[in-house]
């Protein structure tokens, strides 16, 4: 009977209940089970493995014959190197630069996408012929251009040049237009007749009406700030500004021992993987309409 | 009365000015995305052109000198190096990065149970931070026995490799972690692709007889084919800009064995303080980029048209 139910089950792919009944479909079913969870190992070992090396010393890590699990599993460790490695100033600087970041895209993109979507001003056309060519050019192209430009401007240190990368996604733009296309237009018509303002129906009605996306391209942003590298290694190069990305990249070069590398790591995509749990739904949705990372 | 000089009026008004109010305020909220888009995207793709011909010194462009700099990038001995070994990524990331993902997204689609559960672990590498992945995956490749896949080979008796220090595989090891986070965002985007597949199909080609892999290659890969070219075509395109991990993993070493297009106009521009160089070779990978954007642009129309 429960044999019967779990044949049921298997109707998702090109496996169908029926094959369930011969030994061939078993198999089939067995192999690929095998493969899912061989590729499972592969996907998590390397991760379990580094947490585990979070808690060992450095006598154990270097030793001749290193053992999977650590000796002892002592949270205060890690406690103690959040303090001695600053964790928590990279962190602050990094959240001021993923904040700003959320903002000035959610806010730049946003508008844009509104505009595009509910006011098409004469013209608007040219816009957005440009926001599709321009999401087909190679983004090496403008590194040292852009590095003058920065420098030339006094930017240099400054995290507004990061912010004003998050606020040009043209993706997103795209992705706010085409969420606004699929608002109710009756809505907005009753606001405009009731005297309301553009921005006021952008922030009153729209916003809230268009939290799905609001939320995916926030998540997006945020995720992608906090683990940023190349632009904040090119343009912070002042200690105190360091952001966590960069700073771990350091500790990576510095001489010290792979445990402390490893917190740092941990440390570097924790924000990120509690942002993913709490979030989830958010984030596979946003795969599904988006079709492309953002 | 009223009513005729009322269309007189908006008929004057539509002749006299080009742009309503209700155009200028929506011009106001585009401005910002228009004026970065225009600053930071098209302006140094033209001035890196243009740069590219002129002198510098440190950032500042001091004169004209023609085509100069592309004979100084070019005659160096690094460029032919530089140039094969991209190509090397973009090879090794068909060969590793392509179907990988395909397959697990089509054995997650056919599990029966854990489904939420395989998806968010399958996921999971994907929302590493390159920076992380890159010293997890330098440990993993550590030479000595504390390295992660010489202490699995060490219970083998083997002894331990080098593994990025080996200059001939080094772009291959590099490739296999950027595919090993990389890929499970891919993978997740097939997954969601194979949930528009109508299960009737499958039905229909099992009642014609079609086993398994029949069924896969008569419903699936017709179903699959445009995601997975417009994937191909981005990977390349992203693949052959590669900068951050061999910057982080092995800084274009051993020998430059694991130099690319990227990092080599990083360092001109921000080691050796050459940033001319570096906008000529910028604008080789442009060249080339915009080939493979031609080809995407051409696969991604034929991709909507069919799907």
């Amino acid at each position: 009977m429960k044999k019967d139910d779990f044949s049921n089950r298997i109707n998702n792919g090109a496996l169908r209940p029926m094959d369930m009944k011969g030994a061939k479909g078993r198999v089939t079913y067995g192999i690929l089970s095998v493969v899912m969870l061989l590729h499972l190992l592969i996907v998590c070992i390397p991760v379990v493995w580094m947490i585990m090396l979070c808690f060992k010393e450095p006598a154990e890590i270097y030793s001749k014959t290193p053992t999977f699990f650590p000796k002892s599993i002592d949270l205060g460790k890690i406690a103690g190197l959040w303090n001695q490695l600053e964790i928590y100033r990279y962190y602050l600087n990094t959240l001021i630069v993923a904040v700003g970041c959320v903002i000035f895209d959610v806010g730049i993109s946003g508008l844009a996408g509104y505009s595009l979507s509910r006011l098409k001003p004469k013209g608007s056309r040219v816009y957005f012929v440009l926001v599709s060519i321009t999401m087909l050019l190679p983004a090496t192209t403008a590194m040292v251009p852009n590095y003058m430009l920065y420098k030339d401007l006094g930017l240099l240190n400054s995290y507004i040049p990061l912010w004003l990368i998050a606020g040009m996604n043209m993706f997103h733009v795209l992705l706010f237009k085409s969420s606004f296309d699929g608002l109710p237009l009756s809505i907005i018509e009753a606001a405009k007749i009731d005297g309301a303002s553009d921005i006021k129906i952008f922030l009153k009605i729209v916003i809230p009406m268009s939290m799905p996306v609001v939320v995916t391209c926030s998540i997006f942003t945020f995720n992608g700030a906090f683990g940023d590298f190349f632009w904040p290694y090119l343009l912070i190069t002042d200690p105190e500004k360091t952001v966590m990305g960069v700073r771990l990249f350091e500790i990576k070069n510095s001489n010290l021992s792979m445990d402390k590398q490893m917190v740092a790591a941990l440390f570097t995509l924790l924000p990120q993987a509690i942002i993913f749990i709490l979030f989830q739904k958010q984030i596979m949705g946003g795969i599904n309409i988006g079709g492309v990372k953002g | 009365m009223l009513h005729t000089s009322e269309i007189n009026l908006a008929t004057k008004k539509k002749k006299k000015k080009l742009f309503t109010r209700a155009d200028i305020s929506g011009w106001l909220l585009i401005a910002p995305s228009f004026i970065l888009m225009c600053v930071l995207i098209l302006r140094p793709q033209i001035m890196g052109m243009v740069w590219s011909t002129f002198e510098m010194k440190g950032f500042q462009v001091v004169k004209f000198v023609g085509l100069d700099n592309f004979k100084r990038v070019l005659t160096n001995t690094d460029f032919l190096q530089t140039f094969i070994n991209t190509w090397e990524y973009l090879g090794w990331s068909l060969v590793i990065g392509l179907l990988p993902p395909f397959i697990i997204a089509i054995v997650m689609n056919e599990m029966a149970v854990f489904r939420k559960t395989i998806r968010t672990l399958v996921y999971f590498p994907g929302i590493m931070p390159a920076v992380a992945v890159s010293v997890l995956w330098a440990f993993i490749y550590q030479p000595n026995v504390s390295g992660m896949l010489n202490a699995i080979l060490a219970k083998f008796g083997v002894e331990p490799y080098g593994w990025l220090q080996d200059g001939r595989f080094t772009i291959l090891y590099i490739i296999i972690s950027m595919t090993w986070s990389g890929m499970a965002g891919t993978a997740i985007y097939y997954f969601a692709g194979l949930q528009g597949v109508n299960n009737e199909l499958y039905e229909a080609a099992m009642i014609d007889g079609a086993g398994f892999f029949t069924r896969l290659r008569v419903v699936v890969i017709p179903y699959m084919l445009p995601m997975l070219l417009v994937f191909a075509a981005r990977q390349c395109i992203g693949v052959f800009q590669v900068v951050d991990q061999p910057l982080q993993m092995t800084g274009g070493g051993p020998n430059n064995a694991s130099m690319s297009m990227g990092l080599l106009s990083y360092n001109y521009a921000f080691v050796n303080y050459r940033p001319q160089l570096a906008m000529v070779v910028n604008v080789i990978t442009f060249c080339v980029i915009m080939i493979f954007t031609l080809i995407y642009n051409h696969v991604d129309k034929r991709a909507s048209e069919n799907m």
